[in-house]
Order: structure tokens, then sequence, then C-alpha cells
């Protein structure tokens, strides 16, 4: 009943997204022609910059794959980006959540991570039809395993509750006790493949001030998040490329 | 022509229902460009709002099935497990129903306190269940809960009489009936 509930009112947020996104459309279609190439340039040597690096990246997977196989290393997991517009925030007393137009149709499955330009947004909760919901990185019952940049001992990120008038934020606890922050520089907490959701060194937010644990044997940190991680418009569901491959072949014997 | 007639005099029964679902969805936008611009970390629940109008302009039997239809609605939406609404908003309408008769829907002040009472049961309806649920949502800190609620409690006071005063003149706009003019016991 839930569902055929919320499926009766997804469309209608959708709309109501759109038609949020009116005023700002707008005022993108006034832009000067000249503007627009400008941007236009920029945009080229951009993806001229990222076709090199592209090519780069291309032999650096050989390389690892060539060294894999060596070593005879499980195969890396890959996962496909599938961008998806935000319909819907709920970011109330207690939940600390999103909706976003991207569902079972699209390849989504409960569990998957979500992720933005700046990192981590957080993780599927649920999913409908043609929508999902996804339980921010800030949400108290976010937990994700993590690390340091540069430093690969495992810690574990959590979210906390949202302070009032303060943006969400997070909180690393198992951090190794010869761990040293520098306000002036703040270490960046990265996300970890150990959990399988997220690939390795997407960020998750920054430390500060590292704390002592009670039991003496590991620090604690508040991990500053993102700000615009409660406005972002669009965001990615990583969808494993395996699964998708696999449901593919599946849909394709039953419809043999 | 009769049967045109006859739809439009029961706008009493579907316009108040589908008034709240824009005004839940009006709420939600208000409260995310508010979290997005000036104020973040706060969030607005009207839920008096959805029941004004039911309570003092309809009857229970009438009013019931109103009330049970937003709330079914707005939990599908809602994270928390599906019928929380229901039950507080059922509980909340069945409670006030033999009270109703010593308020005095003109008066914006008696209004004032009944929507302001009401909200505050509904809020202690989810955060109770909050505590009985996961360990994480428990903790969320008092003053984003006190704040949360003071703020809503005052904003629900002062709109509930223009709230509900807009949907009667509404329903006789549509229909030329006023709701005051049906019985409500």
């Amino acid at each position: 009943m839930r569902n055929a509930l919320y499926e009766c009112q997804a469309p209608a947020w959708v709309g109501l997204a759109r038609l949020a996104d009116l005023p700002a459309w707008m005022s993108e279609a006034a832009r000067s022609r000249s503007s627009l190439l400008e941007e236009n340039r920029d945009m080229a040597r951009l993806n001229s910059a990222y076709m090199l690096r592209l090519q780069q990246a291309g032999m650096d997977a050989e390389e690892l794959a060539r060294v894999g196989a060596m070593l005879k290393m499980p195969p890396l997991q890959d996962w496909n980006y599938v961008v998806g517009r935000v319909i819907r925030r709920d970011l109330d007393t207690w939940w600390q959540r999103m909706t976003v137009q991207l569902g079972a149709e699209d390849g989504v499955r409960k569990g998957d991570g979500v992720v933005c330009r700046d990192g981590v947004v957080g993780r599927v909760m649920e999913v409908h039809a043609y929508t999902c919901v996804v339980e921010l990185l800030s949400s108290a019952s976010f937990r994700v395993a993590a690390h340091v940049d540069g430093d690969m001992r495992p810690v574990t990120y959590v979210g906390t509750p949202a302070p009032l008038f303060r943006d969400p934020g997070g909180e690393a606890t198992n951090l190794p006790a010869d761990m040293i922050a520098d306000p002036a520089r703040p270490l960046r907490l990265v996300t970890s493949r150990l959990g399988g959701v997220f690939p390795d060194g997407l960020t998750i937010g920054y430390m500060r001030h590292l704390e002592a644990e009670p039991d003496g044997l590991f620090q604690r940190s508040k991990v500053l998040l993102n700000p615009s991680l409660t406005r972002l418009r669009e965001v990615a569901v990583l969808v494993p490329v395996l699964r998708a491959q696999v449901e593919a072949a599946e849909a394709s014997i039953s419809k043999k | 022509m009769a049967a045109r007639r006859r739809r439009a005099s029961n706008a009493r029964l579907w316009m108040p229902p589908l008034a709240c679902l824009v005004l839940a969805a009006l709420v939600q936008h208000a409260c995310e460009l508010l979290g997005e611009s000036m104020l973040p970390g706060f969030w607005l629940h009207l839920d008096a709002l959805y029941l004004v109008f039911p309570l003092l302009y309809l009857r229970f039997a009438h009013g019931l099935p109103q009330v049970a239809f937003t709330a079914l609605m707005l939990d599908a939406m809602w994270p928390g497990p599906f019928g929380t609404r229901l039950v507080l908003y059922s509980l909340a309408l069945a409670m006030m129903i033999p009270l109703r008769v010593r308020v005095r829907r003109e008066n914006p002040l008696h209004v004032f306190w009944l929507a302001s009472g009401m909200n505050l049961f509904v809020f202690a309806g989810f955060w109770l269940q909050t505590l009985l649920g996961p360990d994480a949502l428990a903790c969320v800190p008092l003053t984003r809960i006190l704040t949360d609620l003071l703020v809503s409690e005052l904003l629900v006071g002062f709109s509930a009489y223009w709230w509900m005063e807009f949907q009667r003149l509404v329903i006789f706009r549509s229909c030329g009936q006023d709701p005051a003019g049906f019985p409500i016991l």
C-alpha cells in the first residue's frame, strides 16, 4: 500500500522539482551568445585535457590488470555512474534523506552508493520504479568504511544528527593514535573499497582536530562535510558493472 | 446539470484533503529553500493544519476518512514507519471530537490553542516513535528538537485560523455552500 501511494505521488514531486528549477532555467536561457561561446571554448579545453587523462588512465588500468594477474589478485570492482536529478529533500529533525529521479528501471538497487562532484553523497535506501530514496552521508544511521588520504589504515565514518542552524556533519572513529591533524591543513577522509559500495579515494569530509577515545588506543574526530550536500541538484548512483552485465544477461535469457 | 451540482455540493468532502496535500508540498518546498539559503538544520512540522478543518467543520464520519487519506499520502513519503501519521492523526481527531463543542471556530484564539495542542500531540508522537526506534535517531540534540517544535507551534497557532478560513472560502466560492452551514454533530 505504501508503494502504491508513493508511486502515485512520485510524478507530482518530479513535476514540482522541475517547476522549482524553472527560474534557474530561465536565467540560464537569458544568457548572451558571447558568454555561451566563451563557455563552449572552456569546455572544449577541458574536454581535451580529459581525453589525454583518459588515454593515460587506460594505460594505467592495463598495467594494473597485468600486475593483478601476476599476483593472482581478484579484479577490482568497476562502476557505471548513472546521473539523476534530486527531486525532494527530507532534512527534518530526525531524518536526512533525498529522493532522486532514478529507479529500478535504471538499474539502481538498494545499497548502491551515491556520489557527486565533491565526493560521497550517501547510499540508496529504497528503490521504486522511477525514483529512489538516498540516505545522506550526514544521516545518523549512515556508516561507511573509510581511511585518511595517504594512510591506508581503516577507520569508521558515522553521520551525526543535524545540529541546529548548522550544516550537517559526521564523526570519524577508530583513528590510529599516532595520527596528527593540523587545523591549517585538515586531513581528508576518503572512502575505502573495503565496504564494496564505493571506489577508493572519494572525499567524505575533512578533519581539523583529533581527540583521544576513552580507551586511549584510538582517536576520534568531527568530520566537516561538504556544505553543498543539502543543496545538490544532481547526483550519480554507482551501479556495479558486473551486476549490470549479469542482470542484462538474465533479462535476455528470460526474453528468449 | 444535476450531477454537476451534486458534485459541487460535495466540495467540502473532497477539497480539504487535496488542499492539505498542496499545503504539505508547499511546506516541504519552503523548508528545502530555508535549508538551502538561510537556516540549515531547521524544519517545520505543521501537522495540525491538516486536522483543524475536518475537526471544526465536518462530522466525524466525514472528517476521519479525509484525515486518514491525508495521513496515508504523507506517510508514504515519510521515512518513518508507515501508518505513524494515520494513528497519530486519528487519535488526535478522536480525542478532540468530544471537546470541539467548547471551541468557538470563529475565534482565532480558540483555534490557536486547539491547533497548537494538536500539533504538540503529533510532534510528541513522532518523538516517541524515534526514541523507541533505532539508537541513532534517539540522539538528536534536544536544542534542535525544541527549536523545531517551538517555531512550528507558533506558526501553526498563528496560521491555523487563516488556513481554515481559506479552505472555507474556497469551498464557498466553488459550490456556493458555506461549510459552516452544515451540522457537525
